[in-house]
Order: C-alpha cells, then sequence, then structure tokens
C-alpha cells in the first residue's frame, strides 16, 4: 500500500471500530458489503474524519456513495485529488 | 390533490421541476403501466422526481404502491412472494419530464375521487421480523400531512432538505407528502454526506428551507461544520430516534435555528412534535387523541385507533410522555428490526453451537455473543445476514464465548453481556 492507502486504512478502522489492522486489508477490497463489510452509517462517520483530517469534501454529486467508496486504493486516490489541506 | 401546479415541487442546482411537470410525467407512465400485467409497483426509486412520479402513476394506473423497508435481496425475495404478481421500478428516463401537458389535461385526469382511494403498502419488519405490509391510502397521506404542516408552519415560502429515504414513512412525509400539501419544494436527492447537506442548503437559502433528518446525521452535522455556516436551515426537523436535549441545544446555538423533534409510526404517521431543547414531553397534532386508550392512538381523518409501539402515559395540559418501547424491536440508523428475528438468523447458521444478539444503547449497532469453533464465524455471520436483512443489522463487534453465560433457569445473564460490551 502507499502512504495515503495506509493513512486512510488506518482512518477506517479508527472510525468505525474494525477489528483488523492495516496490513489485513487489501487497498482493492470493497469497503462495503462482502468486503469490509461497512454500510452507509460507516460511510458517513469516515467522511466526516475524512473532511477533518484532509479538508476535503465528500459529496455525492452526480456519482454514488458507492463509487467514491469502492475501496481503499479508490478513496485515496479520491482524497489525494480533492484535499486542499 | 393538486395544489397549485405552477409551484416548484422539485429542485435542482439550477432547474426546478413544477407540480405541473411531475403530474404530466406520472400521467405518461401511468399510460405506460396500462400495459403491466402486475398489479403491484414496487417503488425503489432514490430520486425525490421518479419516487413521486412512479406513485402518482402507479395510482393512475389503478396500481397498488408497494415500498420495501430496504433493498436487501432477501427482502425483497419475500415481498415479492407475497405479493404474487409486482414489477420493480428503480429509476424513470430524463425524457419523461421533457413533455408537460396542459393544466387541462392534468386536472381532468387527476380527478380526486378516482384516485385518493388509492392503495399504499410500507413494508415494515413485523415482530416475526417477516416483512408486513401496513396498509395506507393517498387520502390518508394527504390528511396526515395537513397535520403536520400546520404544526411545522409549513407554506409556500419553505422548501424542504430530507437525509431520509422515500420508501420510509417519515421520508415519504418529508420528502412527498408535506412538500405536496404545502406547496413547497423538495430537494431532488436524498442528501447523505454533510458537505450535500450543505451545498444543498446554499442553493434554497432563499428559500426557508427545512433540513429534515435524524439524530445520527445531525450529530454528524454538528461534528463537521465546526465553523459557523454560510446558510443555516429555517428549520430543523429530528426523527427516528430520540434527540437528546443537549445535542438539539447545540444545534440550535450553532445553526441559529429552531429543532422541532417529530413523533410517530408506520402505522401512525408523524402525530407529535416537542421542542426538544426545552421540552421533555410530545403534544399531538390537531385532532390526534389518546385519551380513551393510553396503549392507542385515535387518526381522526381515518376514524380509526391503532396500536403504539411505545408505552405513554398522558398528562393533563394535553402533552404525554413517552415510557419506552413494548415490543421486542431494535432499531438501528432509524430502521427497526425484531430481536427474536435476528437472533434466529445467528443461531441457524450451522457453525455456531450458540449465540445472542444485543443492543448495547439505544438506535446504536448491534453487538453478538457467540459459541463457535469455526475460525471465520465473523464472515460467516456477514455473510448470513447481508443476504437477509439491510446491512445495519449486521452485528459489531462479535465476541467469541466458551459459553454464553446463564442463570441457574437456563437464562442468558444479558446484564453480564451487557456489563462485558461496556468494559
Amino acid at each position: 500500500m502507499t502512504p495515503i492507502q495506509q493513512e486512510i486504512a488506518q482512518l477506517i478502522i479508527d472510525a468505525v471500530n474494525l477489528e483488523i489492522t492495516v496490513n489485513e486489508i487489501d487497498p482493492a477490497t470493497p469497503i462495503f458489503k462482502e468486503g469490509l463489510g461497512l454500510d452507509s452509517i460507516d460511510a458517513l462517520e469516515i467522511s466526516v474524519e475524512l473532511s477533518k483530517r484532509y479538508g476535503v469534501q465528500i459529496k455525492t454529486g452526480d456519482a454514488n456513495i458507492e463509487q467514491i467508496f469502492a475501496s481503499i486504493e479508490v478513496l485515496a486516490e479520491y482524497v489525494a485529488t480533492h484535499q486542499s489541506h | 390533490m393538486l395544489g397549485n401546479l405552477h409551484c416548484p415541487l422539485i429542485y435542482f442546482k439550477d432547474r426546478v421541476l413544477t407540480q405541473a411537470d411531475i403530474f404530466s410525467a406520472a400521467i405518461h407512465l401511468a399510460e405506460a403501466l396500462q400495459h403491466q400485467p402486475a398489479a403491484h409497483i414496487i417503488n425503489l426509486c432514490e430520486n425525490r422526481q421518479d419516487f413521486i412520479t412512479v406513485l402518482l402513476g402507479a395510482a393512475l394506473s389503478g396500481k397498488i404502491s408497494v415500498l420495501p423497508p430496504d433493498s436487501a435481496r432477501a427482502t425483497l425475495d419475500k415481498i415479492r412472494l407475497a405479493l404474487k404478481s409486482s414489477h420493480c421500478i428503480h429509476d424513470l428516463p430524463e425524457t419523461i419530464y421533457a413533455d408537460p401537458l396542459s393544466q387541462q389535461v392534468i386536472t381532468k385526469r387527476f380527478d380526486p375521487l378516482s384516485i385518493s382511494q388509492s392503495l399504499l403498502y410500507l413494508y415494515t419488519s413485523g415482530s416475526t421480523g417477516e416483512p408486513k405490509p401496513v396498509r395506507k391510502t393517498l387520502q390518508h397521506l394527504l390528511d396526515a400531512a395537513e397535520l403536520a404542516i400546520t404544526r411545522l408552519s409549513l407554506d409556500a415560502s419553505c422548501s424542504l432538505i430530507s437525509t431520509v429515504p422515500s420508501q420510509h414513512m417519515y421520508g415519504l412525509e418529508s420528502s412527498v407528502f408535506w412538500p405536496l400539501s404545502a406547496n413547497a419544494p423538495v430537494w431532488h436527492r436524498k442528501t447523505f454526506f454533510i458537505d450535500d447537506i450543505l451545498a444543498s442548503l446554499d442553493i434554497l437559502a432563499n428559500q426557508r428551507p427545512y433540513l429534515v433528518s435524524t439524530p445520527l446525521h445531525l450529530e454528524k452535522m454538528l461534528a463537521q461544520a465546526t465553523h459557523a455556516v454560510d446558510s443555516p436551515p429555517a428549520a430543523i426537523i429530528s426523527a427516528t430516534a430520540p434527540l437528546s436535549m443537549e445535542l438539539a441545544q447545540r444545534l440550535e446555538q450553532h445553526f441559529n435555528t429552531q429543532v422541532i423533534e417529530v413523533y410517530g409510526s408506520t402505522e401512525t404517521s408523524s402525530i407529535a412534535t416537542r421542542h426538544a431543547a426545552t421540552a421533555s414531553t410530545w403534544r399531538p397534532y390537531g385532532g390526534i387523541d389518546f385519551r380513551a386508550n393510553p396503549q392507542q392512538v385515535y387518526l381522526p381523518y381515518a376514524n380509526q385507533w391503532l396500536a403504539l409501539h411505545d408505552d405513554i402515559e398522558w398528562l393533563p395540559d394535553g402533552c404525554f410522555k413517552l415510557l419506552g418501547r413494548r415490543q421486542d424491536v431494535v432499531k438501528v440508523g432509524g430502521k427497526r428490526h425484531s430481536l427474536v428475528y435476528l437472533n434466529q438468523l445467528l443461531n441457524q447458521i450451522p457453525e455456531i453451537t450458540e449465540g445472542v444478539i444485543l443492543q448495547a444503547e439505544p438506535d446504536q449497532r448491534l453487538s453478538a455473543f457467540v459459541v463457535s469453533t469455526h475460525s471465520q464465524v465473523k464472515r460467516l455471520i456477514q455473510g448470513v445476514f447481508l443476504d437477509a436483512v439491510d446491512p445495519l443489522f449486521i452485528p459489531r463487534p462479535i465476541i467469541r464465548l466458551d459459553a454464553l453465560p446463564r442463570t441457574g433457569t437456563g437464562k442468558v445473564q444479558m446484564g453480564l453481556l451487557r456489563r462485558k460490551l461496556n468494559a
């Protein structure tokens, strides 16, 4: 995993109290459902943490939640291209 | 049924759809539905415009609208099996809104007598966990909305932004029937992320936006919007789970607005409000009566007594106090499910010797204690629950024990497990 992917994996683990470590996560695994097993309420919690940490605005806009939260890879890419601090 | 046809009903970033636009689309859809043999239309639309169009289109074509509690495969399978003939609609083509009809045509087609008795089934989790239909007519929902908008002072000068799905009773009221009854427009999406909510508030700043949401969402909004926001809501409405007085006060202070908490259920629609920052008791809407039987509520427009899920205490000033939930039902993120069913689901997994589910705090995620020698038991549980229920009900944490602690009479010691969770 790249440093930003590791950071985001750790942020997710902390935000929703997942009982796993960063090393157990494959950055390509889906975040929702059969992957890490998270749901939309977790996504809301994670979006608040991402906003506070990186100043990134998480908006569904024309995309949907599942697209932005497809995997750690996709989310890290989103944060890297949208962050303001 | 028909309000002011020229009023905007759906608000987008850079355009609106009027009531006439939506009613026209419903008439077009109804024509297409005439050829659809299914008697029931399962409305899975997420956008408000598609949801309302499908709801009205179904009514115009003599179909029954069905609103499922979630879109989990097993839930939909059970509902479709019970209905025998049904057709699911997820969304509509944008072109359906491109062909508005004249006021005369709309008024003629929306003959109030023919559609006000149209049926809607809202499915909820029954006490056994099987989806159970709650039957409503369009007229009941319009009448209930009249009582609500009077209490909430909603009128054509206002607008609504809701974080709740339209298939849920609270979402159905706030994103469909309140807007229709008050001639007030509603934001086109179910807003979800805090930045989406703030962006829609900016766009509707001159339209006195009412933000309709849940304690869970409102708490996150306070956590994220640490600075003063540019466009605070004209009012905040909260329901589905108890809003603490402390959170209500912080919301009022931070957004310089009033917070109104609404009480109701799928069966009754909303029936009472309180000013959560100062009041602990609830004031029923006009005409709603409990006095004859404190475990039931009288709905004047349906001339009907309905059982409540909560025990209440009627106070001399006409208000009431909630004493607690009566049934074996848990709520997570505003959705309810039968705890008996969830425990059955857990104990049906062959690799689990025994297990029990509990909820440490109201409206919070469930936890599970299980006895199993299987190394991947958490994955197994996740898989089974994912197929059967909304992902919100997947327990987390899942804690393994050598045996469940039991009393001498064989009852599981829930208090002990609860303390383990908090330790």
